[in-house]
């Protein structure tokens, strides 16, 4: 018996129906290792995942844990032989302190009665020793931002003797300096003896912190890789598979784009929120994307540009006048948003996809929504938008999460409009997926260069690959402002970083 | 005789059957309350009887269209019973006001439905208030007014129009259940067919993406109340007109009543999920449960336990279709 491995998976089938999700899948998680399981949307990630969290149960091969053969029938079990899950979802209580939160199961005392203070010493053992960090464990835990309510939660396993620890896609919305924390909490973690899988879509997360690599694609290994032999480029293909590389390799060019200098749209002096005298341009036929950390004040762009929130002080100019100032005029005046959120501000979930498609602009007929117009213009753009598993009859609950995310910007693309705003154009979405999602913005802008595309996003690299100007945002101001062909991703990194500063109006801004 | 292999037409066929099912899983209810009831009583399924049910069912049904309006938006409307009382108040004493005309009666329970309906809407709108706080309120305020124009004396002796509308008929058929029906299927077809309909349904499903796909939330949530408020008021009147008497504590029941109707038919409190067709079945199923206790001759102090534990048994069986039919 190999006593350094502590989760071994053996040629695992799973199926439901016809539908073979998993096809004979192999791994091992070795003591002291971070493991990440990478794959694009439907490769068999979650499946795989809900097998070893005791969601469900593999059709066929074998789980070992510490060399025992295990099967779950809930996620219970598994929890109880300390493999622990932190979904995207952290299931604590808002309303209870930090503290409370960590011992809400089992509070430390005797006799039905508390002890506080061994509960603070256990608090404080678990965040400063064991995980390096300082929380403030007297407050709300709404009052924290999500990344510390994650430390919180895996503080919380912590109490629960973990073992095995699978975070799925713990960095999809934290910025890059709470990353960083995130990881270095995880490292102090796998010197303590905790092994981890990491799910995450962030390839150089992946490139920087993981011992093993596992890629999976249509349900099958596509690819092992330990830290030594491993690059983003090397990840992509075998996430991507060589097909997909040829299909969309002909869109990749950015480089030939008619010049404009028309303004669509600017924010003049703006100070709103975290923001303080902000001033910006978003340039017809280009595609304009704000980044920063989390709450740099870039996601703050967004909403004004839409006109979800007002400016305190200074202007929004749109066509040389003042620019909307709720929802629905803005809506009329051309300008259009997609939240960043799908599921608090986007899809309809039990609704159809065509109506969740055509709900910013029913056809009519005779005062009645016009059946057939719906049925023909949501198959054109879901021709035109290759959204996968698209049936009439299916609600948008049904589709995977890159394709509901299409479906939303299809929302928008029957109707006119000047400058369409999207925050985090792809959080959530594969690789593939993502690639599909920002040829398209590339070529709205190309085929009609009257419009303006507005993204607002914390991944650095997704917005280099798409944008061609990016402002970057530090403490509610605007530090750096980049022309993408002429600028290293390495400079736009370290300007959110807060590092160099990069004087706008001499750059592009004019 | 060879077997067929199942195709993906079958396949689709059949997956739609199950969502069929799941969706419609109250119309498996209503028929098999059917079945049951005429197996109990052989005066259950007899024209008269039948004709009979739909005469009771009419008030409750007017009232549940409202109900099924507000409860897709996800929210809940407590003031039904206040309204009809009071509705039923003011048209009484303004018809007689008027020597007994109709118009005035129905207008004036329109009236005070809808001024009901829009305090509704706007404070639930604009003071942020659940409008299940909001109505439990305002209904107890028409309760109270309601008392109040009379000093809680009874209105008897309405004028013969005004009490045409709930003993006429027209060939076998109640009036008054001509009208729930009518009303009813009209606003079936407003919810199915209408942009106005299938955004009541975007705003039930996500209020917020709602907002943000530029659909007048605000707006179209008092009309909504005001719709219930409407149908509240109709209520009120058609009650008056159908027992002869106006009465300050009249249809007090109802308030929950419609809800039960509305959720047995099928619709999510959640809101975003089902429709008027529903609530017809429903509002028809509780009368059904009275009717049928009546028949078979169950002791009126046993009949309210009864009711209960049949309205109890009906929403966990469609439970458990929804949840079955999904799986």
């Amino acid at each position: 018996m190999n006593d350094s491995i502590v989760l071994e998976v053996d040629s695992v089938d799973k199926q439901y129906g016809n539908n073979k999700v998993l096809k004979g899948i192999s791994l091992q998680i070795h003591k002291n290792s971070i493991h990440a399981i990478l794959g694009a949307n439907g490769a068999g990630k979650s499946t795989l995942v809900n097998i070893l969290s005791g969601v469900t149960t593999p059709t066929r091969g074998t789980v070992l844990f510490q060399g025992r053969p295990v099967a779950f029938s809930s996620p219970r079990e598994a929890r109880d032989l300390g493999i622990l899950t932190m979904h995207q979802e952290l299931d604590l209580m808002p309303n209870l302190t930090v503290w409370e939160n960590l011992f809400v199961e089992k509070f430390p005392g005797r006799f039905g009665l508390l002890n506080r203070r061994e509960a603070m010493n256990l608090a404080k053992e678990i965040f400063v020793k064991q995980m390096g960090i300082t929380i403030p464990v007297l407050s709300k835990l709404k009052s924290l931002p999500v990344s510390q309510q994650q430390l919180v939660y895996l503080g919380k396993m912590l109490t629960k003797n973990a073992k095995l620890i699978i975070l799925d896609e713990p960095s999809a919305s934290l910025g890059e300096a709470e990353q960083e924390i995130l990881h270095e909490v995880m490292r102090k973690l796998k010197e303590q003896g905790i092994s981890m899988i990491l799910i995450s879509h962030k390839l150089d997360e992946v490139v920087k912190l993981c011992d093993e690599i596992t890629v999976l694609r249509d349900g099958t290994v596509s690819g092992r890789y330990n830290h030594s032999n491993v690059s983003v480029a090397k990840l992509i293909q075998s996430i991507v598979g060589p097909e997909a590389e040829k299909q969309t390799g002909h869109l990749q060019d950015t480089n030939h784009l008619p010049s404009t200098d028309e303004i669509a749209y600017e924010v003049e002096g703006v100070t709103s929120g975290p923001l303080t005298d902000v001033s910006l341009t978003l340039k017809r036929g280009r595609i304009t994307a704000v980044t920063g950390l989390a709450g740099a004040g870039h996601e703050q762009i967004s909403l004004l540009v839409s006109g979800i929130v007002a400016p305190t002080t200074g202007r929004l100019i749109f066509n040389e006048e003042y620019a909307p100032t709720s929802v629905r005029d803005a809506i009329r005046k051309g300008i259009v948003f997609i939240h960043a959120d799908r599921k608090i501000g986007g899809i309809f979930p039990n609704m159809s996809i065509d109506e969740n498609i055509m709900m910013s602009r029913l056809p009519r007929r005779f005062g009645m929504v016009n059946r057939t117009e719906v049925r023909s213009k949501t198959e054109e753009l879901v021709g035109r938008l290759s959204i996968a598993g698209y049936t009439s009859r299916k609600t948008i609950r049904q589709l995977s999460g890159g394709n509901q995310q299409k479906a939303l910007i299809a929302r928008w693309l029957h109707r006119d409009w000047d400058i369409l705003v999207c925050a985090e154009p792809t959080r959530g979405v594969d690789v593939s997926g993502r690639r599909e999602i920002h040829n398209l913005f590339k070529n709205i802008v190309r085929e009609n260069p009257s419009r303006a595309i507005l993204l607002s996003g914390d991944d650095v690299e997704e917005m280099f690959e798409v944008a061609d100007t990016i402002y970057v945002f530090h403490d509610g101001k605007i530090t750096g402002c980049f022309n993408v062909r002429e600028t290293k991703l390495s400079d736009v990194q370290s300007a959110v970083l807060g590092g160099n500063h990069n004087e706008c109006e001499t750059a592009y801004h004019k | 005789m060879s077997v067929k292999p199942l195709t993906t037409s079958d396949m689709d066929r059949r997956y739609a059957i199950m969502q069929w099912l799941s969706k419609y899983s109250f119309i498996i209810i209503f028929f098999l309350l059917l079945i049951v009831s005429s197996s109990l009583s052989n005066a259950f399924l007899t024209p008269k009887n039948l004709f009979n049910i739909l005469l009771e069912t009419s008030v409750l049904g007017v009232v549940s269209v409202g109900t099924t309006f507000v409860i897709l938006i996800a929210g809940i409307d407590l003031s039904i019973g206040g309204v009809i009382a009071l509705s039923g108040m003011v048209s009484g004493v303004l018809s007689k006001a008027t020597h007994g005309s109709v118009i005035i009666a129905i207008a004036a329970a329109l009236l005070t439905g809808c001024v009901v309906g829009l305090v509704n809407g706007v404070a639930t709108v604009y003071g942020r208030v659940p409008s299940f706080v909001v109505t439990l309120a305002t209904g107890t305020i028409a309760s109270g007014l309601a008392l109040l124009i009379t000093g809680g004396q009874p209105i008897y002796n309405l004028s013969k129009s005004v009490l045409s509308v709930g003993g006429d008929y027209i060939g076998p058929i109640p009036l008054i259940a001509i009208i729930w029906l009518v009303i009813a299927l009209f606003a079936l077809l407003v919810l199915k067919l209408t942009p106005f309909g299938r955004q009541i349904y975007a705003i039930g499903d996500n209020n917020f993406a709602a907002f943000l796909s530029g659909i007048r939330v605000n707006l179209y949530t008092i009309l909504i109340f005001v719709v219930a408020g409407l149908l509240s008021g109709l209520g009120g009147f058609l009650y008056e007109s159908w027992v002869n008497v106006a009465y300050p504590d009249a249809g007090s029941s109802y308030t929950l009543e419609s809800i039960a109707a509305v959720v047995i038919g099928g619709t999510s409190l959640f809101g975003g999920i089902g429709g008027v067709g529903g609530t017809i079945l429903g509002s028809l199923m509780l009368i059904i449960f009275t009717n049928i206790f009546n028949l078979v001759g169950l002791p009126a102090v046993l009949q309210m336990v009864g009711y209960g534990c049949l309205i109890l048994f009906a929403l966990l069986l469609n439970q458990w279709l929804q949840k079955y039919n999904a799986s």
